[in-house]
């Protein structure tokens, strides 16, 4: 028999700003109802939930065309005849049930086909393709960024949380989560770009082309190009992670077994890099994971700011041009992106902790 | 001389508006080999007292007085690296609940592992070797398969197994024991405290054992020490102050303690709570719940003083030698 | 076990004043800063028409002879612009004022409709259970999955390309603050889903039901004072985020109008400059939202901290 006292508990984030709990409270808490079901069962629940959200995006998408404008009112010009406009309508299958066209937009988009750009007149899923490297490159370097520098100072303000240097940095990281990211990037352009010149201001530099692949990170103008605008992205995110890992630390200090592996003599070095940091990391992944996607949405800002040739300045150019299909491309291709990682985290997730890898788990008996 | 001497000990933890004693003018002593029990109501200090002995009082909570020592060296006051090698090495600690005392993301196996190594300069392999004569030391069944396997996999009372385990890794003289068998059932609770006792006869290591159950300690502890507040009431052979405690709280205690086979009176109680830190009387820290309290009780403070052969009690009714009540 | 006694009005702010709070507050320098910042921000933008030394919305009293003009402590100048005047002769110093104004009165008003929106649907999620606490809290789950910015973009365009051509500039602003406002409902929700959960089942909820007291009334007077700690928290600091969006917004150049410019639209419409040397059109406007957004963040976090005693 198996007595349990208390229930084994997750670490929960505390988190720091309204956004950390935003994005921690789901899914951390996620996993925790499925526990004692099989790992199969579990990814298998997560895929049909990924797949009910992507058909909400997939519905939320389609009802932007049904209500937003007339297709046919932006596809052609003003001479064109009332019967030439009727029979572009019916070409288009826009005189078909609602729900037919739906079926037909959802059998689209699997295979990528947004259709027709109003304002270009070129495909969508080209455009976006030819776009998404810029974006790519950039988001997964701020990512990269912000977890080199957060998780050290994370650490080091967790462990230290006394000396003046964590003051500092707390302080310095509360104004980052503080400055928007606009402001955050046009400071850069003013000091690296106005007065010190020694960074590009705007655009990707010289890009090489790898198939369809172009990368800027082949030239030194292109990685030149890449530090601001990185910068910029990921100083956000960084913060986020800083103050996430540091209140983890501060929990887990605070355990039992941290008291524990201190009575058994180990030294501070095990117990703070391999014991603490390990279990403080368990969360820090999951958030991290998460903010990929919101990383990716924030490019929108930050690729605005350095005119960044990416998919978020084509998303705000359509925004404001009422660019149906290429807005609702970008959203569905965006939804993805987050839903993807979302099942990749869940199952990494299932593949540190484990307690979820048992399906003889505490929970149940508690 | 003593293996383990607590002399006067006091430690404090500063609070908002004042400081609160946890632990106030503790003397206590282990010998090699001896199970002292250390019983009280939560709150009392046995776990504050343990935790100043291994020098882990978390801060801001400070040993203020007094001197703790080891095998007649002062240890209270060692810089953090040399307390680091007394723990573990030296004292070996078991806590309460063995849910939480082991980390959820590693083995048995590597948490044993790392101890050994922290304390010896055997290499990997052979720490493994004797990280599996552990396990089979402590009752854990097939070894060999369980090593590997996470925290979450074994019942309470295994878990509380792999603890002990991991007490005795370095072979230490002395196993401060906080509450080791509260937090298991009833049934599992006899097993630790044989494989307790069991391990105390056939190495030679005394145990400090906390508690605040008089039964484990009846069943257990050589000697008794009884905390109340902060303080120190009654110290002595647990069979003579199982058979006749003098300190009025100790006899509290046994009258509250239920007795299989006799159809006596209903159990009695003592009135009212234990005083939380701020609101420590002056004086006996116990006279406003002791039915023998007079005057001079308010106002004095008892010092531990010997009544009996190897007894000594902390009461004013004491106090002057005549110890016929 | 103390019994769970229904709460009388008035608890929530007895036990606010008894409780740690006071004495945190008078014990950090930073917060009282903070909140003397927030303060004199929020004076600054209620009373900008009586303290703004130019309307600048006034073309009357603008002089495109003034253009450019860098601030007044800078050396050689002085043509009375505190803060230096933009490409068309306005003050900066009072563009930043009204822009605040804008700022916060949207970023205010977002937060409003979020605290109505989340508290109600989650008050309701909790008590009602069942389907409708399903549904409620997947939908939340899936706008979870999306980064808040991205919503309130989406948001913002589709409805105000729903609207009719000559009507998006007039109703530009309720547009954004219904946008960022559903982009924020989500975490009140659960918060005080959460504690409905655990209060309806406490005996005073109970008895309230047995004897017959409305469900409505039980949600609003008996379950809802418990949640206020926690949703004020989460207000707060959603009210630094809500300013951050607008601004962002603005910034994008899907936000406010032109004509009724905020804190974003200022530092966008600076930014044109800024390689021209002219820093302070674009800075100031700047500085301010940051120091806005920092200040009230930091009162979030203190009050966060301060409410909940097992955090620190």
């Amino acid at each position: 028999m198996f007595s349990t006292r208390r229930r084994l508990r997750l670490p929960v984030p505390t988190g720091t700003s309204c956004l950390i709990v935003a994005v921690t409270a789901g899914r951390v808490t996620g996993p925790r109802e499925t526990r004692t079901t099989t790992m199969l069962a579990f990814i298998l629940k997560r895929l049909a939930q990924s797949l009910l959200v992507m058909f909400f995006v997939a519905l939320i998408a389609f009802l932007m065309f049904q209500f937003i404008g007339d297709p046919v009112h932006q596809m052609v010009g003003i001479e064109t005849t009332l019967e030439e406009r009727e029979e572009l309508r019916e070409t288009l299958g826009l005189n078909d049930p609602v729900l037919v066209q739906f079926g037909r937009f959802v059998s689209a988009a699997t295979t990528f086909d947004f259709g027709i750009s109003y304002q270009h007149k070129k495909p969508v899923a080209d455009m976006i393709l030819s776009r998404m490297p810029a974006t790519l490159e950039l988001s997964i370097l701020s990512a990269l960024f912000a977890l080199a520098f957060g998780v050290p100072i994370g650490v080091y303000t967790g462990l230290h949380r006394n000396t003046w240097l964590s003051h500092v940095l707390m302080t310095v990281s509360l104004i980052g989560v503080s400055l928007p990211t606009f402001l955050i990037g046009i400071l850069l352009i003013f000091v690296f770009a106005v007065i010190l010149g020694w960074l590009p201001s705007f655009g990707r530099g010289d890009v090489v082309d790898l198939g369809w692949w172009s990368t800027g990170l082949l030239t030194t103008t292109g990685l030149k190009a890449l530090i601001l605008p990185s910068i910029t992205l990921g100083l956000f995110q960084m913060t986020l992670i800083m103050r996430l890992v540091r209140s983890e630390m501060l929990e887990v200090l605070r355990t039992d077994y941290i008291k524990f592996a201190r009575a058994r003599g180990l030294p501070d070095r095990v117990i703070h890099f391999r014991h603490a940091l390990k279990n403080a990391l368990v969360p820090v992944i999951t958030v991290t994971g998460l903010q990929l996607g919101s990383i990716i949405a924030f490019a929108i800002i930050t690729e605005t700011v350095f005119q960044w040739p990416g998919m978020g300045l084509l998303f705000l150019q359509s925004i404001q041009t009422v660019d149906i299909p290429i807005m609702s491309a970008y959203l569905i291709l965006i939804a993805f992106i987050v839903v993807a990682i979302n099942l990749v985290v869940d199952i990494l997730y299932y593949v540190i902790d484990p307690r979820l890898r048992s399906a003889r788990n505490a929970e149940a008996r508690s | 001389m003593a293996l383990l001497q607590v002399d006067r000990l006091r430690v404090e933890f500063p609070a908002r508006q004042r400081t609160l004693v946890a632990v106030d003018d503790v003397s206590l002593s282990i010998d090699a080999g001896e199970v002292l029990g250390v019983v009280g109501e939560s709150g009392a200090g046995k776990s504050v007292t343990g935790a100043a002995i291994i020098g882990l009082i978390e801060p801001p909570g400070r040993i203020a007085g007094g001197e703790i020592r080891f095998a007649g060296r002062r240890i209270d006051c060692l810089p953090d690296d040399a307390k680091r090698h007394i723990r573990g090495r030296e004292i070996g600690s078991v806590f309460q609940d063995p849910l939480t005392s082991l980390n959820p993301l590693f083995t048995v196996g590597q948490q044993l592992v790392e101890t050994i190594l922290a304390h010896s300069d055997r290499t990997a392999a052979d720490a493994r070797r004797h990280a599996l004569r552990l396990l089979e030391e402590v009752g854990i069944p097939a070894p060999a398969q369980r090593i590997d396997a996470y925290p979450h996999e074994f019942s309470g009372g295994m878990r509380q197994r792999v603890v002990i385990a991991l007490a005795i890794c370095a072979a230490p003289r002395l196993i401060i024991a906080d509450e080791p068998t509260t937090a298991l059932d009833v049934s599992i609770q006899s097993q630790i405290i044989a494989l307790l006792k069991r391990l105390c006869r056939e190495h030679g290591t005394a145990i400090m054992l906390i508690t605040h159950d008089m039964g484990v300690i009846a069943e257990t502890a050589d000697r008794v020490a009884v905390m109340y507040a902060g303080r120190i009431v009654e110290v002595g052979p647990v069979r003579q102050i199982l058979r006749s405690p003098n300190h009025p709280y100790t006899q509290g205690l046994m009258e509250s303690i239920p007795r299989l086979g006799s159809d006596s009176a209903p159990l009695a109680q003592i009135d009212g709570a234990m005083p939380r830190l701020h609101e420590i009387p002056v004086g006996c820290a116990f006279h406003p719940r002791c039915p023998d309290a007079s005057e001079r009780c308010r106002e004095t403070r008892p010092a531990l003083r010997m009544v009996a052969d190897s007894a000594s009690v902390a009461c004013l009714l004491f106090d002057d030698g005549c110890a016929d009540d | 076990m103390t019994a769970p006694m229904p709460d009388p009005p008035g608890t929530a702010r007895r036990r606010l004043l008894d409780s740690d709070l006071w004495f945190s507050f008078s014990r950090s320098p930073t917060v009282v800063v903070a909140t003397a910042v927030t303060v004199i921000m929020l004076l600054g933008a209620l009373l900008a028409p009586l303290i703004a030394p130019q309307d600048p919305f006034d073309l009357s009293s603008l002089s495109i002879l003034d253009a450019h003009v860098p601030p007044s402590w800078m050396a050689g100048e002085d043509h009375g612009f505190l803060l230096g005047s933009d490409d068309q002769g306005r003050d900066v110093l009072s563009a930043i004022l009204y822009g605040s104004r804008v700022s916060i009165g949207v970023g205010l008003a977002s937060v409003a409709l979020a605290l109505i929106l989340g508290v109600g649907l989650g008050l309701l999620a909790g008590y009602a259970g069942g389907r409708l606490d399903a549904w409620i809290m997947r939908t939340a789950e899936i706008q979870l999955s999306f980064p808040t910015i991205l919503i309130a973009l989406l948001l913002n365009g589709v409805l105000r390309s729903a609207l009719p051509a000559h009507m998006q500039d007039q109703l530009a602003i309720p547009v954004l603050i219904l946008a960022i406002g559903i982009s924020g409902w989500v975490q009140y929700a659960r918060t005080v889903r959460g504690t409905t959960l655990v209060e309806k089942n406490k005996e005073y909820v109970q008895a309230a039901r047995l004897i017959g007291i409305h469900p409505l009334m039980i949600m609003l007077k008996h379950i809802l004072p418990n949640t206020m700690g926690p949703v004020l928290v989460i207000a707060t600091i959603h009210l630094a985020v809500a300013i951050i969006t607008e601004a962002t917004l603005s910034f994008l150049g899907v936000g406010v109008p032109p004509t009724e410019p905020s804190l974003g639209t200022l530092i966008r419409i600076g930014n044109d400059f800024l390689f021209s040397g002219e820093w302070w059109i674009t800075i100031f406007p700047g500085a301010a939202l940051a120091i806005l957004v920092l200040a009230v963040n930091l009162l979030g976090d203190w009050l966060r901290d301060a409410l909940n005693p097992k955090l620190r």
